[in-house]
């Protein structure tokens, strides 16, 4: 079986409130906040590698493949440790600004030259469903769509046989089951497994597997069709969100504060 | 001159890092509350490839160097000292195997060691005394291709959960009357090989320490370590290195608890209307804990990188006599920026002084490491 | 593309309050709240029980009536609705709005939670036009119910006109077997287990961030909103934690939106991908150590207390 796997590097996400807005330029700070694998891309990995060993590891192989700028490198080597085959990183300053729209067309770019290239198609394309720091639920689909293959997100469990794909989501009050056939592009959500860990003997091995970097020329997009240029959705002002109220405080003591939480809940009619 | 450690060293740590954090973090309070050695997180160590670390990948290892078992170790004890002993005892005995070990030996014992399958123990010290090397009295005599072992050791980690441990014993006497010792591998289960007390620590919980009772013990002269009659040697290169180097990452980790502790502790705290970060008396106890946190990993490093290159000298010795005191201080500075909370056990703060103290005399004392360090001074300045 | 130029906006309607919610808030941007004297016309797309055709039929509403917006509840189905129409018609796509609005230009204006919330930012789809529509998914709950004691469908009766899918499909108008290129066919549906004490509907929310500290007092805070009546919620942090939160009780950017009387939250430190998820809450309580903590700024009462200590009051207050 033939996988493959979306990964984003974001900013650590226990680190997100460390991350500020700059009055001046109204830009993003996140200075000395590390990249880190996104946690549902690793679920995605974590569920591709399940799927893989499940079908035969030897005859299956799971790549990875991302967007982002040079330095996220280590995190595909990541990728790798954690036992993907070969990793793919789209790298490329044309790419910058990209909205879901312009970067799914760019992967899915990527993902026809990988195929191309290797001379077979992904059985499976899985992905995180929301990222921590953009948290659309966007790519997964739109990639899928500019690949003209089924799709489905927010998918908490997931198993193959035989070319079909089941996959479960969890709806706001019911669980629904699906079926899609191969090739599908699968987004999962964080509840689907538990990621493994990185081990030593994974990094050691991770030295040995290829890694390849790719700018937009190479992989037969440009400027107009990608990053901001190629976004249907223009970015505007910045600002951190409105939380106007009093904020009053409450009582003296802890049990005086709950006095008043019941004064307010009765208050409240309730 | 480079100070940093490399990519892959850097993956490796956060790789370590999250293991510590997910499997032994949210445990820790709990074996040490409960003097519980978690026994079932030994192959999970072994899966991660901290048991063998440094274990050429013929055997079963990662392939990886000193410096890589040093952060396995320093990673393990930023949340639990006691589990990072068992494992640098594990280390210990295995060293041992793979520096002085037989093909054979290597072969049999050291895949294991290394999936978490096997855990390795060394047993020098007996209630005569560690240092005193001429005190020992475990005696092995060979009748043909068999030891017969008498003796009794003590304050032995993973007396109680080795597989197999490498014992000095006395095996003669040379012409001035000195004794002659060898290393020989016992494995568990062997008759008349058994653990006998098992101590109540004041801290370092989440290993066993204990006596190991050898009543009789045979084993084949296939299981010497070494030559025989170069027990001493032996034993006293690997506790030189390996074991104090381990004793130095040790601490480290400690002094790394005590540091974040300190500062998570130090903002969060709020005294008349501001963080206790905002106190300079709090703010010097902070700067005090993360000099003695920053040279404590400068002098380890700097050792482990030194063996990894083949030459060093007193180097361990000055790291483990430098960040086990400095680790001890820095507990206790700990508890004191925390007040009434570094002194409740709700809080690690108690724990990583009891832990801290426990490691300084493990590996040699300050004392003896100050020997060490002044002897070769001498002859060198 | 400037709010003037919307005409026709499709609201797609999946069987919950979110398509009443999604005009009333259309209502107010395009129609008579706006002073704009021409309301647009409203399309309503209903496909309450034909799951799997509710993306084809939006694919073909959209190249039949053209219009230049189109509004879709950000549920299980809409999130994956949204960003397919998006690629389809070669458009941009605003995730998760916590507003639509027009700027001072007169060009319309998504409002988004950017980097987990931690900041919220303005987008625009300036290539927007009839049949290539600006599309726009908006959490259920985040607009309020249309005023005036309506019901939900009653409101849109009133102003839309409505595409029936649900009955296109039992009469035979649409032909069976007809299903949804590109996405996955529904199989089968089950209840979920932790329905009851829903955070969708409570009155009272009780939620716990990762200051609650243990799992100890996760279960009490559950003990807790029980005893009140309410539900119990968490944020991705205490989530994570491990302690046994429910992922259908997290509210925020990655969980969802509530809008209850009485909010209270212990130990949540207010990062705003959370507090974005709790706005359009009436009361906000807030009990956490820390007096700097930034859910402070998000709260009507605040308490520097610790969380276990209160919970503990409340519950010993309420015997």
């Amino acid at each position: 079986m033939n996988i493959l796997v979306l990964i984003k590097p974001v900013p650590d996400p226990e680190r997100e409130k460390d991350i500020r807005i700059d009055e001046a330029s109204g830009r993003l700070v996140r200075d000395g906040i590390p990249m880190v694998i996104d946690p549902e891309s690793r679920n995605a990995l974590e569920a591709a590698l399940q799927l893989a060993e499940k079908s035969g590891r030897e005859q299956s192989c799971v790549f990875a493949l991302a967007m982002a700028p040079e330095q996220a490198k280590d995190k595909l080597v990541e990728a790798l440790a954690m036992g993907a085959d070969e990793a793919y990183l789209l790298s490329d300053k044309a790419f910058g600004g990209a909205d879901t729209y312009a970067t799914s067309r760019t992967l899915a770019q990527a993902v026809r030259k990988i195929e191309e290239d290797k001379g077979f198609a992904f059985d499976l394309i899985l992905a995180g469903t929301s990222s921590s720091d953009g948290g659309t639920s966007h790519v997964a689909v739109q990639t899928a769509e500019w690949l003209k293959r089924t799709h489905i997100s927010n998918v908490c469990s997931l198993d193959v046989n035989g070319g079909t794909v089941t996959a479960i989501k969890r709806s706001e009050e019911v669980m629904l089951t699906f079926e899609g056939e191969e090739p599908a592009v699968v987004g999962v959500t964080r509840d689907i497994n538990k990621p493994r860990f990185v081990t030593a003997v994974g990094i050691i091995k991770a030295r040995k597997k290829p890694l390849t970097i790719w700018s937009a020329e190479e992989i037969g997009t440009c400027g107009d069709l990608t990053g901001l240029e190629g976004s249907p959705t223009k970015p505007g002002r910045l600002f951190e969100p409105e939380q106007g109220r009093a904020g009053e405080a409450i009582g003296d003591t802890p049990e005086a504060a709950a006095a008043e939480i019941l004064q307010i809940i009765r208050k409240a009619g309730l | 001159m480079d100070f940093n450690f490399t990519e892959e060293q850097v993956m490796l740590r956060e790789a370590f890092a999250q293991f510590a954090k997910e499997e032994i973090a949210p445990h820790a309070a709990e074996w040490d509350e409960k003097d519980y050695v978690p026994m079932e997180i030994v192959p999970k160590l072994g899966e991660m490839g901290i048991m063998g670390v440094f274990v050429p990948e013929k055997y079963g290892g990662v392939g990886l160097g000193h410096v890589e078992r040093c952060i396995a170790l320093e990673e393990v004890a930023r949340y639990s000292a006691g589990l990072a002993m068992m494992v640098f005892t594990h280390h210990l005995g295995l060293a041992a195997i793979l520096d002085y070990g037989t093909e054979e030996q290597k072969q049999k014992w050291l895949p294991g060691m290394c999936d978490g399958s096997c855990v390795c123990g060394l047993a020098v010290t007996e209630p005569g005394g560690g240092s005193d090397v001429a005190g020992l009295k475990t005696e092995a005599v060979l009748d043909g291709d068999t030891w017969t072992i008498n003796g009794r050791k003590c304050f032995i980690t993973n007396s109680h959960c080795a597989g197999v441990t490498v014992v000095t014993c006395r095996t003669g006497e040379d012409e001035k009357g000195r004794p002659i010792m060898s290393t020989i591998a016992i494995e568990a289960g062997t008759e008349g090989f058994k653990p006998g007390r098992e101590e109540n620590k004041m801290g370092l919980k989440g290993s066993f320490t204990g006596e190991l009772i050898m009543d009789n013990v045979k084993v084949p002269l296939s299981n010497t370590v070494g030559e025989p009659g170069k027990g001493m040697p032996i034993t006293m290169k690997e506790l030189g290195e390996v074991g104090r180097a381990s004793m130095a990452a040790i601490e480290l980790g400690i002094l790394r608890a005590c540091l974040e502790d300190a500062v998570a502790f130090a903002k969060e705290r709020i005294l008349y209307g501001k963080p206790l970060s905002k106190l300079q008396a709090i703010q010097f106890n902070i700067a005090e804990i993360r000099c003695d946190y920053e040279a404590s990993r400068l002098m380890l490093y700097n050792a482990a990188a030194m063996k990894d290159a083949g030459k060093v000298g007193a180097e361990f010795s000055m790291a483990k006599y430098f960040a086990s005191e400095a680790a001890v201080r820095s507990a206790r500075r700990l508890i004191e920026i925390m007040g009434g909370y570094g002194y409740v056990n709700e809080y690690p703060a108690g724990r990583y002084l009891r832990d801290a103290i426990g490691c300084v005399p493990s590996c040699g004392t300050s004392e003896i490491q100050k020997m060490i360090v002044a002897g070769e001074t001498l002859k060198k300045f | 593309m400037k709010t003037e130029t919307v005409r026709k906006i499709l609201i797609f309607d999946q069987g919950d309050p979110v398509a009443a919610q999604l005009l009333g808030k259309a209502e107010e941007v395009f129609g008579e709240g706006s002073g704009r004297g021409l309301r647009p016309e409203y399309i309503i797309l209903r496909a309450r029980r034909t799951y799997n055709l509710a993306l084809e039929m939006l694919d073909k509403t959209i190249r039949e009536e053209k219009p230049e917006l189109v509004l879709i509840g950000a549920t299980a189905l809409g999130e994956e609705a949204a960003p397919a129409l998006g690629v389809r018609f070669e458009t941009g796509v605003a995730a998760h709005c916590v507003d639509i609005k027009e700027n001072e230009e007169g060009r319309l204006t998504f409002v988004i939670p950017a980097f987990g919330g931690r900041a919220v930012g303005e987008i625009f789809i300036p290539g927007a036009a009839a049949g290539k529509p600006a599309i726009a998914t908006v959490k259920p709950g985040m607009f309020p119910d249309p005023a005036g004691g309506e019901s939900a469908d009653e409101y849109v009766a009133a102003h839309c006109r409505v595409i029936d899918v649900d009955a296109m499909a039992e009469d035979g108008r649409i032909p069976k077997g007809s299903k949804t290129q590109g996405a996955f066919r529904m199989t089968g549906v089950r209840p979920r287990e932790h329905l009851s004490g829903s955070i969708t509907n409570a009155d009272i929310i009780v939620c716990g961030g990762y200051g609650l500290g243990s799992e100890d007092v996760w279960n009490k805070l559950k003990q807790l909103a029980d005893r009140l009546g309410g539900a119990a919620a968490c944020t991705r942090a205490a989530l994570d934690a491990g302690w046994g939160c429910a992922e259908d009780s997290m509210i925020g950017t990655s969980g969802r939106a509530v809008r209850p009387k009485i909010y209270i939250g212990f130990g949540i430190s207010g990062a705003a991908h959370h507090t974005c998820g709790i706005t359009g809450a009436d009361t906000i309580i807030s009990i956490n150590n820390d007096k700097d903590a930034e859910i402070f700024a998000a709260s009507d009462y605040k308490g520097v207390f610790d969380a276990e200590q209160v919970i503990d009051a409340l519950l010993g207050e309420i015997g």
